[in-house]
């Protein structure tokens, strides 16, 4: 039995910034890359199931970037994935959430899993779509914002419940193999023992092309997209404003902004 | 993993790390080592204690990039020797992080070089805790950038004489930031108070270097803001404080109430007045100097907050703990099991508590027995299991045990626990949390050895420290760390 789980490395940005010479995106020098935090917690659900069953299950992590993104894949291998696999080819860059479902969906084509698990966003871009196209692609049984499972490695269906707003969680039966978006605080993610990371640094990254999942430049790319930045900016400064004065002075300000608020 | 495969296990290591990277056992060792494994932040760590020679060599690992240099002059463990290298950068971005870095002492520099006119760098240049005085002072003397000016004057470091400079340029423009300088002086207190409204009135008052004169004035103040922070002061006279007491605004009289130099034996009406607020209440029953009566009333508030800090008093007898130890609100007994004179009976009533809290308590508690501790042991709630990790009076099997629970809270507890022995804390630089093993380099119980066995750990802020340590060590001895 085999869990995919699509990962992404995403950028965390500092207090102070230059955006790039293109506007296209922030100048990478002021980047700190890491595992997205949804995806820590994705990982963790297809960890839990491998160690709950009874057959064998192996947890599989894939993700689309270039090489930096190897050190999240390690990440994963050190927490207990059984193998890591990255897709990139330069023709890559510029895809959209759409275009990375493409991809994807090529991956799991190949490799064939029981589940395909990703994390409801990315906290970098946030577009909340990556695994829910992935899932039209492959034509799959989808749900997202999945708070809870209950599914055992091999069974053709799993009940969830989804996180909807105002605190209503929904359960739902679906049919499996099946695309969930996983959300944060289903599980506890463990930490990566000392072991477990020094083991990683020597276990395999495979490296895929297009071509390795039956892409090609032409399905990829800008120009393969359904959205395209046009430009990243910081905006003008707002209204806001610094309370002045003395600490007593600040707090009686503070008090009337937040009587005008509530409309008192 | 069991404590036999742990034992096993740490030896193995220790000599894998040795066959890795031998344990330097002298500065140049050090360097060496550092410089051998290219890693930027084991040199940050010894960049101070290097030949000029080797700092070059350093500083070509720590800051081959842009990114890197951006890096090491946000990164908050970056010591001031690195980030003084990063001076002379020409990149406006690395001197922007410099220039907000608590250690850098690049602001010194920053007023001489290409960047002497650029208004950003100036303005956190102003507010930096090492900028120099006398650039202050030269600064207040020309500038008349209303946020440069604003910035000289909430500086600690700007002195009198730089905040004087303000006052006479700017008249009462810049009062609000002078008067919360700790430096302004009492003439310049006393000329913002007659000018001032009732805000910077109170502010003058609260302020340690009021003179006499000023705080006379402020006695017939009417503002009830100025009377708040009057209430406070230590050198009231009684009669002045006895006024207070009975003024009509609760903030004011809560402040007598928690007046150290207020006679509360001379106004035993004030804590029997039932029409007195409930803020009132809570501050008296902070106090040491109250009589068993005045806590015994106290100890039946309707308030639970009141009978929280009697609870909490170390003054409070016994006899009055016994009772509040049966109070119905938790926070009452989580805060007998808190008193520093809590009996160890008392608390082993307590550790039987219905509430997990209240019994973590008692795990915490310095006076728990060890026969106690062993009890809680028992249990599976995190934040007694903490508690016990983290008392000293722990015995160090139970240590050895809680050292390999699966809840991170509960391990820490031993590792901050300081009668945890070595070979309790050994197995721990296993420890899956970067901070716990972080933690460990700085544990006095660990030898040299066994730190070194973490320099080539997955965590940089692990490795810097690693590193720091053997190169603090080597700068204050220079001797040959102790080995297991």
């Amino acid at each position: 039995m085999k869990i995919l789980v699509a990962v992404k490395q995403v950028a965390a940005l500092d207090d102070d910034f230059e955006i790039r010479a293109d506007e296209k995106d922030v100048d990478e020098d002021f980047l700190i890359y890491d595992l997205n935090e949804w995806d820590d917690f994705s990982l963790e659900e297809a960890m839990k199931i491998k160690e709950a069953s009874e057959v064998e299950v192996e947890v599989v992590v894939v993700s689309v970037g270039p090489e930096r993104v190897d050190e999240s894949l390690r990440k994963c291998l050190a927490k207990g994935a059984d193998r890591a696999i990255r897709v990139w080819d330069d023709a890559i860059e510029g895809s959209d959430a759409i275009a990375i479902g493409k991809v994807l969906a090529a991956v799991v084509t190949k490799e064939k899993p029981d589940m395909v698990f990703a994390g409801v966003q990315s906290s970098d871009q946030a577009y909340s779509s990556t695994g829910v196209s992935t899932a039209a692609y492959l034509n799959w049984p989808h749900a997202a914002v999945v708070a809870d499972l209950q599914y055992s490695a091999g069974s053709g269906k799993a009940v969830i419940r989804r996180e909807l707003e105002g605190g209503i969680l929904q359960e739902v039966e679906i049919s499996c193999p099946a695309v969930l978006t996983i959300q944060l605080g289903i599980n506890k993610p463990r930490y990566a023992s000392l072991r477990g990371i020094k083991q990683a640094a020597a276990k395999p990254i495979e490296a895929w092309g297009l071509a390795d999942v039956g892409l090609t430049a032409e399905d990829v790319g800008a120009d393969r997209s359904m959205s395209r930045v046009r430009r990243m900016y910081i905006p003008a400064k707002g209204r806001a404003s610094m309370i002045e004065g003395t600490v007593a002075e600040q707090a009686a300000k503070l008090i009337q902004i937040i009587k005008e608020y509530k409309g008192e | 993993m069991n404590v036999w495969n742990m034992r096993m296990l740490r030896p193995m290591l220790a000599q894998l790390s040795e066959a890795v990277s031998p344990m330097p056992d002298s500065a140049a060792a050090l360097i060496e080592a550092a410089l051998l494994s290219q890693d930027m932040y084991a040199a940050t760590a010894v960049y101070k204690l290097a030949l000029v020679s080797e700092q070059k060599n350093l500083a070509g690992i720590m800051m081959a990039t842009r990114r890197q240099r951006l890096t090491l002059a946000r990164w908050e463990y970056t010591p001031t020797a690195v980030l003084q290298a990063l001076c002379n950068d020409s990149d406006l971005a690395v001197q922007l992080r410099l220039a907000q870095h608590h250690a850098s002492g690049c602001v010194t520099v920053i007023k001489q070089g290409q960047w002497a006119d650029h208004q950003q760098l100036m303005r956190l240049m102003v507010r930096h805790p090492q900028a120099s005085p006398q650039v202050l002072a030269e600064m207040a003397a020309v500038e008349d950038d209303v946020e440069i000016l604003k910035a000289i004057c909430r500086n600690p470091v700007s002195d009198s004489a730089v905040l004087h400079i303000v006052l006479e340029r700017k008249s009462d423009q810049f009062d609000c930031e002078i008067v919360a300088n700790p430096n302004a002086s009492s003439d310049m207190l006393s000329t913002i108070y007659l000018r001032g409204n009732a805000y910077l009135r109170a502010a003058v008052v609260s302020h340690a270097s009021i003179a006499a004169q000023t705080l006379a004035l402020a006695e017939k103040d009417d503002a009830v803001l100025v009377k708040r922070q009057l209430a406070r002061n230590l050198y009231l006279s009684q009669m002045t404080l006895s006024k207070l007491a009975g003024h009509e605004d609760v903030a004011v009289r809560a402040a007598v109430a928690e007046n150290p130099s207020f006679h509360i034996l001379d106004h035993l009406d004030f804590v029997s007045d039932s029409d007195s607020a409930s803020a009132v209440r809570r501050a008296l029953a902070t106090r040491s100097d109250l009589t068993f009566l005045m806590m015994l009333q106290l100890c039946h508030d309707a308030d639970h907050w009141v009978r929280q800090r009697i609870a909490r008093n170390p003054a409070t007898p016994e006899s009055l703990l016994v009772m509040l130890a049966r109070d119905d609100e938790d926070e009452v007994r989580r805060a007998v099991s808190r008193n520093p004179e809590c009996t160890l009976v008392l608390l082993e009533h307590l550790a039987e508590d219905r509430c997990a809290w209240v019994r973590a308590g008692v795990a915490f508690q310095p006076n728990a027995s060890a026969e106690l501790l062993t009890t809680l042991a028992a249990e599976h709630e995190v934040d007694v299991l903490s508690g016990v990790a983290s008392n000293a009076n722990t015995p160090q099997a139970l240590l050895a045990r809680l050292s390999r629970h699966a809840e991170a809270d509960v391990r820490r507890g031993v590792i901050l626990n300081r009668d945890a022995s070595r070979n309790t804390l050994l197995p721990m630089l296993e420890d899956p949390y970067y901070l716990h093993r972080l933690l460990l380099v700085g544990n006095d119980q660990l030898y040299a050895a066994d730190k070194w066995v973490l320099h080539d750990d997955p965590d940089d802020r692990v490795r810097f420290s690693v590193y720091k340590w053997f190169a603090d060590f080597f700068t204050k001895t220079g001797a040959i760390p102790e080995k297991s």
